[in-house]
């Protein structure tokens, strides 16, 4: 009985993410439409908003795209692999009800957000077409690139508590929060992020005017509904992350959601005013920049911690 | 507790591909058309193979990223073994590693690897 429970429980958190992201796009559509000085959607049932159940339910009735030189398993399977994977982020989330908080949490996440790169890279080499496999290559090295840089941000919090728990950042920053005496960590941490989930400035892979679509071109129709709340979760789930890790939230409160939402809200903001980038200066930007400064940051908060235990 | 992750990863799987299975089944279905399924291109066929190879640079960064990933994952076990550890050998383990980390980054910035127009 309690293990039936405790899996509805999760099964319940999994289609309330499934919900936030379908609002999550109207929410976008919205913020970018006011942006741009024009209304989003507000036709459709009341005043817009279940626009996206309707979007929705138009792409699932779609019909297939079956490209002439497709690889067929692959291309059908991995936009369903990479949905997994984005959700499964998910498990380190403990929200009110009987679920627990994972020892080693971080490092899960870690291995997840490793595997987005091999699901990407499923999704575009399989479709065989000359800008998904352009947009394949350029959003790979973007994000390995950017995957050192974040990986060793978060070790250098992880070394500051001790530990891989999430919710030890909450017992840890009761007093003080890491926002204010880690505040260029934070904004480092939030470029990587940033280009982690290939969203606005950062947009190379699906860049639209030299690549028309990048990496899902080929897609629609239900597969394309996978590979689009992928990326919306991830978004939400690195918004929680960043939330939690420096703002010390505790995890079971309602104000969360909140912070998460004002997290969601930087991020269409920034796609509503930032051109994108240049590739070789993002690549500059992560080798050159981010990645010696965060190692010599790590040292300094490092002898800050030795100082703090033993003077 | 793995076995209740295993459980719900399972049925979440299961669930979303009966969903994939009832979308093909049951979508818009047209006439087969040679000039639609062709690989996406600006309205004519494609000239070449689209698994092409690629610049060198792409490979000089994933062989980069292989050094510091192998170098993350030796910092990983440091978090929890600073607590039970001896604080002299670790900071000068600690200060040794990081030191050979930050010459790897200068070196290959020397070296040009990362230099973007070779």
């Amino acid at each position: 009985m309690f293990m039936f429970i405790m899996i509805i429980n999760f099964l319940f958190l999994f289609l309330m993410v499934f919900m936030s992201v379908a609002f999550f796009t109207l929410l976008e559509r919205k913020v970018l439409g006011y942006i741009q000085l024009r209304k989003g959607p507000n036709k459709f049932f009341i005043k817009g908003v279940f626009q996206p159940m309707g979007d929705g339910l138009k792409l699932f009735f779609k019909e297939v795209n079956y490209p002439s030189n497709m690889n067929f398993f692959i291309f059908m399977i991995s936009p369903l692999l990479g949905l997994l994977v984005s959700i499964f982020f998910w498990f380190i989330y403990p929200y009110i009800g009987m679920n627990y908080i994972m020892g080693f949490g971080l490092i899960y996440m870690f291995c997840c957000s490793s595997m987005m790169v091999y699901i990407f890279l499923m999704i575009s080499w399989s479709s065989n077409s000359n800008y998904s496999v352009l947009g394949m290559i350029r959003f790979i090295s973007q994000m390995i690139s950017y995957e050192v840089s974040m990986m060793i941000i978060i070790m250098n919090l992880m070394f500051l508590i001790n530990s891989f728990n999430l919710n030890d950042f909450y017992i840890y920053q009761i007093n003080m929060k890491f926002f204010f005496f880690l505040f260029f960590i934070f904004i480092l941490l939030l470029v990587s992020f940033l280009a982690e989930m290939n969203r606005s400035p950062f947009d190379f892979s699906e860049g639209e005017s030299e690549l028309v679509s990048g990496f899902n071109i080929e897609f629609s129709s239900l597969s394309f509904i996978f590979i689009f709340m992928s990326e919306y979760m991830s978004i939400m789930f690195m918004g929680m992350l960043l939330c939690e890790m420096f703002f010390g939230l505790m995890m079971n409160k309602f104000y969360l959601n909140i912070y998460i939402l004002m997290f969601m809200f930087l991020v269409i903001w920034l796609r509503g005013f930032l051109p994108r980038f240049r590739y070789d200066k993002l690549m500059y930007l992560v080798w050159k920049l981010i990645l010696p400064l965060s190692l010599f940051l790590f040292v300094f908060n490092f002898s800050m911690k030795l100082f703090n235990l033993y003077h | 507790m793995i076995l209740l992750n295993l459980i719900s990863m399972i049925i979440l799987t299961l669930i979303l591909l009966i969903l994939l299975i009832i979308m093909i089944l049951i979508n818009m279905k047209m006439k087969f058309n040679h000039n639609k399924s062709a690989p996406f291109e600006c309205g004519f066929d494609p000239f070449n193979k689209s698994r092409i190879p690629f610049s060198l640079n792409f490979y000089l960064i994933a062989i980069i990223f292989l050094i510091f990933d192998i170098e993350i994952s030796i910092i990983l076990p440091m978090i929890l073994n600073f607590k039970i550890s001896n604080m002299i050998y670790f900071n000068l383990m600690f200060m040794i590693f990081f030191m050979f980390m930050i010459i790897t980054i200068f070196y290959e910035w020397k070296f040009g690897s990362l230099n973007w127009k070779i």
